[in-house]
């Protein structure tokens, strides 16, 4: 603990070393490291998080006192919302100034780059290993927020991706529901847009972060990825080129539906014309994309688990999801540990959260939980969705990021698109990407 | 006092019967009216998406009239939300905003419009790089400063760095170069009236529109500023507007719903700030009936 | 307006003998004799104070860091010129500046000729309806920018846009891919410019028509000059210093422009609309590079200020009041 702390301000130091311009009077007078720690007793702990769903979690948490039964600690919250950049923004500059950063904070998946590198996260957040050792293997989603191997975030959500669908739509036009393999559902999906003007999926055209996003969820199914485990860029790879390919070709046909993005007024209006009747998106677009735009909708949609490439890969991918890091050496340090161990790494805790939110658990024995199993969806039709997501989760990717991520969805975002209008080759597009990769990488 | 006797000018001019034909104000109008349409659509679409529910905003073909019509959202946005306190934050901080700075650029500008004084223009120049410099490079070092000093309230970090823009400055300097005739200063000098008097009561007179358009430009400024409210405050409980929605907006899944109620409430404060500024942004004093 | 200001201290001494005001003689007469030269400087002491408390330090901050290697945490490495070596050939860096570059000329040339030609419309005598107008057209800038992007969204989206529809309806295509195309793309954002900032920029030209003396059009007017040669004669020179206010200020705003790319495109499609403050912006808080975030903003301060300069000196602001 001690050498922590002295770490800490020799960076602090450093930090003021940069600023000292400015920072260096009101340095010397300053130090947080002087508040002691809480051991027991009243805490109140200050979450930071983009989405109200959290909020209600950890709320109820504290509130209901099942999942703090038995704690020193007795929990209070005080939550700050806004919106998932801003988030880290407001939290590195806190940090750099000594000034409120938060004690648990929630980063949305594509923001936990930003502090991948430089060693920011090992000098911000509590590392997570002692924590999860007990769950040895158990618990999924650790690999995107590990920074040399070391994970510093616990997802709140497992993000399965799967296949939602109109199952009205596919009975009026004979569509079987338990299509094999996308090359099948991409004939029946070319012939549906020539006859009925209808898609069967969709693909980003807007943002540099929806296009690569859309992209990474087939190409993580197709067995490739962006990263490995050490950070090492793997995208160069024949399944980059075969799902690029395979997507460019859909949009062609019209089999997939080419949208600015998932979530906005023209998906809304898509989904709402009735034009796209299936696509490929995790748990959580059920009731932030279907639910919200489409409530009319209720009970016509169902999900599955997605078909195959033939060429191998996946039954599940994976997209989204937000890590829950404790900031280190903070006087509530330890409490928020405590509780988020046990909100997030309990069987009650994944329950209460997938009741608050839809967040599906972490905790892989849980798919085989009765409890869940036997949960049906109402808009879904009563479809019991434990039996696909079971499904999905024993098959899913691994998901790996590295700090050059921003990056690579920057330079790979124009390249891509180009790809899916036709303009050049996903061979190309590929390479072109990973060219601009390795330049814009050093610095 | 003498020489001030400037006149006030009617703003519609009707001391005449236009001489224009018809068929041009026909065109006029026509023209006009088309403007307003383009401008006045997304604001007439964010009203009656306000009162639509979620699931009906993005309905294809569109809507133009929320049928059903709901108060759903406001009540989800006034109910849930500390709405109030964010239009209070912002308004408050706003009118600080526009006051200091009406205020000081006015001043400043007369003083490099009307002064010749050593070190003038390396002065100008030093007022005008500061409009050059992005504000992105300042960000951070700006916060830690004023974090170290305990400063982050609204009310301060909101207000104090920003209340006399170079923009402002600038710009009343080129008004009062056209407005304020320097017979006039000359006029008043002669009969004793002191610097700071001269301002007030020839300068300030003279330079109603154009404090107008200042004031409404520092209020919008300040009222709809986003990014250094986003690193400085960071108690919800003293979130400004802007804050306020990209919460929403910034939400998982969007909430449009909340955020559309949200935006058309946020207008009103703006649009009442223009709209008593009206009369003294058009009803200019002309220095036309100055004795000399 | 004859040849003037210019005349020295000998006015401050015509002053001295109409002191009403409580104060011991010396004291008055003191001030009396400096008022005149020290008037200006305490007139904009504000604006230096501020200026030297909130900015001087934060800019020499962002000098250093842009030769150095920053990700926002932790000791900044030293790194000489080298974020500035790198800059000059990033290619993201350089397609920024030529979006830039066209956002500027078309605000210039295109924004701030509409803006004086309506606020010319809105000035026409006897109109009707005249505050409705001036409120409506100001409405672009006070709407919350989220409401920008869904509205813009759901015009120009590809498939489901009004813009497209519109297009279908009166000529019979209508596939513009306004948000997916590059050079469609960057139209879309200038239109974006033209439809929120024109209203705006009204404001100001009006304000400043409302200070040339009607005297003037009528003695045009009477020489027999129609509208158009009274707009050329009488209105362009007497605005002349609002205008050469709106256009370099515009051009200096331009050239930071970030939220319009922003709220339309984030940029896209690939880098085609990105700004040089939004490269400035992905840099230092996406991608954490502070340090060559830092150094892309001193190139843009001084492309900024050079032109800025010489823009007034074309414009002749500055120079003293003839």
């Amino acid at each position: 603990m001690t050498s922590e702390v002295g770490r800490r301000s020799v960076l602090r130091a450093g930090a003021g070393a940069g600023l000292a311009l400015l920072a260096a009077p009101a340095l010397a007078g300053c130090g947080s490291g002087s508040a002691r720690a809480v051991t027991e007793g009243p805490v109140q702990i200050s979450m930071w998080t983009h989405d109200p769903g959290y909020i209600k979690t950890f709320q109820s948490a504290v509130r209901g006192k099942a999942l703090t039964k038995g704690s020193q600690f007795d929990y209070r919250m005080r939550f700050t919302t806004a919106a998932g950049t801003d988030i880290v923004t407001r939290m590195m500059a806190q940090a750099v100034a000594d000034g409120d950063t938060p004690d648990l904070v929630g980063m949305i998946i594509d923001q936990f780059p930003r502090v991948m590198g430089a060693r920011i996260a090992q000098n911000l957040f509590v590392d997570l290993s002692e924590t999860v050792r007990p769950f040895d293997g158990r618990l999924l989603k650790l690999a995107p927020y590990s920074v040399d191997r070391i994970p510093y975030g616990l997802d709140s959500d497992n993000s399965v991706s799967v296949l939602y669908y109109r199952q009205d739509v596919f009975d009026r036009y004979r569509i079987p529901e338990d299509v094999d393999t996308w090359q099948e559902l991409a004939r029946i999906g070319e012939r549906l847009h020539e006859q009925h003007r209808i898609s069967l999926g969709m693909v980003a055209t807007g943002d540099n972060g929806s296009i690569v996003n859309a992209f990474l969820q087939f190409l993580l199914q197709r067995g490739g990825g962006a990263f490995d485990a050490s950070g090492g860029l793997t995208l160069d790879s024949p399944e980059a080129v075969e799902v690029l390919e395979f997507m460019a070709r859909g949009v062609r046909t019209g089999f997939l539906m080419a949208l600015p993005d998932p979530y906005g007024s023209a998906c809304a209006a898509a989904l709402k014309s009735g034009r796209l009747a299936a696509t490929v998106m995790p748990n959580w677009y059920n009731v932030y994309g279907l639910q919200a735009n489409v409530p009319e909708q209720k009970e016509k949609w169902r999900i599955r688990t997605l078909p195959r490439f033939s060429g191998g890969g996946h039954e599940a991918s994976t997209l989204g999801g937000t890590a829950f890091c404790v900031l280190k050496d903070k006087p509530n340090t330890q409490a928020a540990l405590e509780l988020l161990r046990r909100v997030y790494l309990t069987r009650e805790g994944q329950l209460l959260r997938y009741r608050s939110g839809g967040f599906l658990p972490t905790l892989k024995p849980l798919y085989e939980d009765a409890e869940l199993r036997g949960i049906t969806d109402d808009y879904l039709g009563g479809q019991r969705v434990f039996d696909v997501y079971g499904r999905a989760v024993a098959d899913l990717p691994i998901f790996y990021q590295a700090p050059g991520m921003q990056i690579l969805i920057d330079v790979l975002g124009g390249p891509v698109l180009s790809a899916l209008q036709g303009k050049t080759s996903a061979a190309e597009a590929i390479k072109s990407g990973i060219r601009a990769y390795r330049q814009q990488v050093k610095r | 006092m003498t020489s001030v006797t400037a006149t006030s000018r009617a703003p519609h001019g009707a001391r005449r019967p236009a001489r224009r034909k018809p068929a041009g104000r026909a065109l006029l109008y026509a023209f006009l009216i088309a403007l307003l349409l383009v401008f006045a659509l997304p604001l007439l679409w964010a009203l009656s998406a306000s009162f639509k529910s979620r699931g009906d905003i993005f309905s294809y073909p569109p809507q133009p009239l929320p049928v059903p019509a709901t108060l759903e959202n406001y009540r989800g946005l006034l109910g849930g939300h500390p709405f109030w306190g964010w239009l209070l934050i912002s308004t408050v901080v706003a009118l600080m905003s526009t006051a200091a700075s009406v205020a000081l650029c006015s001043l400043a500008g007369f003083a490099f419009a009307k002064y010749r004084f050593r070190g003038q223009n390396v002065l100008f120049t030093i007022m005008f790089s500061s409009m050059a410099v992005p504000f992105a490079v300042i960000v951070v070092p700006l916060f830690v400063m004023v974090a170290k000093a305990h400063l982050t309230t609204p009310y301060f970090a909101l207000v104090v760095p920003w209340v006399a823009p170079a923009f402002g400055i600038f710009m009343m300097r080129q008004f009062v170069e056209q407005s304020v005739p320097d017979a006039l200063l000359d006029a008043a000098r002669v009969d004793g009236c002191t610097e700071f008097g001269l301002f007030r009561r020839v300068v300030l007179p003279l330079l109603r529109p154009a404090l107008g358009a200042l004031a409404v430009w520092s209020f919008l400024t300040s009222y709809n500023s986003l990014i250094w409210p986003l690193i400085v405050v960071s108690d919800p409980g003293q979130y400004t507007l802007p804050l306020g929605l990209q919460a929403l907006f910034g939400a998982t899944g969007r909430q449009y719903d909340l955020v559309l109620a949200g935006s058309v409430l946020a207008v009103i404060p703006s649009l009442l700030v223009f709209f008593l500024l009206r009369r003294q942004l058009l009803e200019g004093l002309t220095a036309g009936a100055v004795k000399s | 307006m004859t040849d003037s200001v210019t005349t020295r201290p000998r006015h401050a001494a015509r002053t001295g003998p109409a002191p009403r005001r409580p104060g011991t003689p010396a004291e008055r007469s003191w001030w009396n004799r400096h008022q005149r030269t020290l008037a200006p400087y305490v007139f904009i002491s504000p604006f230096y104070l501020l200026y030297g408390l909130f900015l001087l330090v934060p800019v020499f901050v962002g000098l250093y860091l842009s030769c150095t290697q920053w990700a926002g945490l932790g000791a900044p490495r030293w790194v000489g010129l080298r974020n500035y070596r790198d800059l000059l050939t990033d290619h993201s860096f350089w397609t920024s500046v030529q979006n830039t570059t066209l956002y500027v000329v078309f605000t210039l040339c295109v924004v701030v000729p509409a803006a004086l030609l309506i606020a010319q419309a809105l000035n026409a005598r006897g109109l009707r309806g005249r505050d409705l107008f001036r409120l409506t057209y100001f409405m672009p800038v006070v709407i919350s920018p989220i409401v920008i992007t869904l509205v813009f969204g759901l015009i120009f989206d590809r498939q489901f846009g009004l813009f497209n529809a519109t297009l279908h309806a009166l000529f019979g295509f209508g596939g513009v891919d306004w948000l997916g195309e590059p050079a469609w793309a960057r139209v879309s954002v200038v239109i974006l410019v033209l439809w929120r900032w024109t209203g705006y920029l009204t404001i100001f030209f009006l304000a400043g028509l409302q200070n040339v003396p009607r005297e003037l059009y009528e003695a045009a007017a009477l020489d027999g000059a129609g509208p158009v040669r009274r707009f050329w004669d009488v209105t362009l020179p007497a605005l002349r210093p609002v205008t050469a206010f709106v256009a370099v200020t515009v051009l200096v705003n331009t050239a930071q422009i970030f939220d319009e790319p922003f709220l339309l495109t984030q940029g896209g499609p690939g880098e085609s609309t990105l700004s040089v403050t939004m490269f400035i912006f992905r840099a230092g808080f996406q991608r954490q590079q502070l340090g060559y975030a830092a150094a892309a903003g001193v190139l843009l301060f001084v492309a900024v200020f050079v032109l800025g300069q010489l823009a007034m000196r074309v414009l002749g602001v500055g120079r003293s009041s003839r």
